[in-house]
């Protein structure tokens, strides 16, 4: 039996397939050093997720709802200090239901606050907090009033 | 010029070159799958559940303080109506994220004036933040305080409530355990940070001063937990000699239970 072999068109196969791979292997190695770019929009800041922690913490270890219910907004503006990053400014504003601001006249923030005017890129926390039992003239008061805080975070 | 044409390989060729765009399609396709939900505030919403459920714990505990410090219990829908704010509040406080949170509320009642007693409350919620195509995420916030009065018939343990049993002189000791449970899963949990404050005594319907009784804990291997000795010097009452005892236990989180126990003077 004749065998006809016919060789000329394997070598444009290999060619086809080589480069097949090579297109592969050009997509997979530039998607590794593919870097995604950030978006404000769609992309929570580093120091919203660093102010949300802060606020989950101090609320966790029952801290925050006794500085707020309590007005120990020097104590709240140090321990606001001390956790986050000394290149973090803040200022902390605390409002009732109706919008009325609590800390009247009690600035709970730390850095330059012409900083806050001037940076372009400001993270801010939204944390809602129920009430707080706490004695008052041998009384335990236990009610539902609550306070919503809103942390503005800049870098310095 | 002559052309050479070989066209037995061509079929072949069109073949390779539509499966390479095909894996090239493929692999694009599937980047994008995989990385279609990285772009979303994950850490933004993982931040609101966590503030929602810490604060629906508090106002259920909230609810339960005022329910018992007040001897509020007729007002059966105090903790009801605390939720239905908390809801309402959580909707306005994350106005855009499109939270809707319900509940049902499974219990709220105190079971006093025991040798063992308590206060508790629940309710179970559901969270959905429909901006974040999130719904049905269920979290319970069970909140309990019991006081238990350690009894004399349960010797030989070393701590029981008992009459004249110091060396202080004639004393008054109650023993007792006091458990919560809250958020942490973790079955009555014996509490260790209670002080003086966080106890009130009556002796035979008399409420003592604070500064005629006094507070001791002790860790206790039988029980496994911390054990407070209360001790207090009332006068021997007439015939029944016997103390009808109350002991009022409000902890940190503002709710109280009142355990009661009857010690028989020995003599």
């Amino acid at each position: 039996m004749r065998k006809t072999k016919n060789r000329k068109g394997q070598m444009r196969i290999i060619e086809a397939i080589l480069a097949s791979f090579i297109v592969f292997f050009a997509v997979a190695f530039i998607n590794t050093f593919a870097v995604t770019p950030s978006s404000t929009t769609y992309e929570t800041s580093e120091l919203e997720k660093v102010g949300h922690n802060v606020l989950h913490d101090l609320d966790d270890q029952k801290l925050l709802a006794r500085f707020v219910y309590n007005g120990e907004w020097e104590n709240l503006t140090a321990a606001l200090t001390v956790c986050l990053p000394p290149d973090v400014y803040f200022n902390l504003t605390v409002y009732d239901l109706d919008g009325n601001l609590v800390n009247e006249g009690k600035p709970i923030c730390y850095g330059d606050p012409n900083v806050f005017e001037t940076s372009s890129s400001i993270a801010s926390v939204t944390y809602i907090l129920p009430g707080c039992p706490r004695w008052e003239k041998a009384e335990l008061l236990a009610e539902y009033e609550p306070r919503i805080l809103i942390l503005q975070l800049v870098r310095g | 010029m002559r052309i050479v044409r070989q066209r037995r390989g061509q079929f072949i060729i069109i073949a390779a070159l539509l499966v390479a765009i095909m894996m090239v399609s493929v692999s694009t396709i599937m980047y994008s799958a995989v990385t279609y939900y990285r772009y979303e505030r994950w850490d933004e919403y993982l931040s609101i559940i966590d503030n929602v459920k810490i604060g629906s714990q508090r106002v259920v505990e909230i609810s339960l303080a005022n329910y018992t410090t007040w001897n509020n219990y007729n007002n059966v829908t105090i903790l009801r109506n605390n939720l239905q704010r908390w809801v309402n509040d959580t909707r306005k406080a994350y106005a855009g994220f499109g939270i809707n949170l319900s509940f049902t509320e499974d219990e709220l009642d105190h079971d006093w004036n025991e040798e063992e007693s308590s206060a508790a409350a629940d309710a179970t919620f559901t969270l959905d933040i429909t901006s974040a195509g999130l719904t049905g995420y269920q979290f319970t916030t069970p909140v309990l305080l019991k006081v238990k009065i350690i009894e004399d018939e349960e010797e030989p343990h070393e701590r029981y409530t008992r009459w004249n049993a110091s060396d202080k002189g004639k004393e008054l000791t109650i023993s007792l355990i006091v458990y919560k449970e809250d958020s942490i899963p973790k079955k009555e949990d014996s509490v260790t940070n209670l002080k003086k404050d966080n106890f009130r005594v009556s002796v035979n319907g008399t409420w003592l001063a604070p500064e005629n009784f006094t507070v001791a804990r002790y860790s206790d291997a039988t029980y496994e937990s911390l054990i407070y000795d209360i001790y207090c010097s009332p006068d021997t009452p007439p015939d029944p000699k016997t103390f009808l005892v109350s002991v009022a236990v409000i902890d940190t989180r503002g709710i109280k239970v009142v355990a009661d126990v009857t010690v028989t003077v020995s003599t």
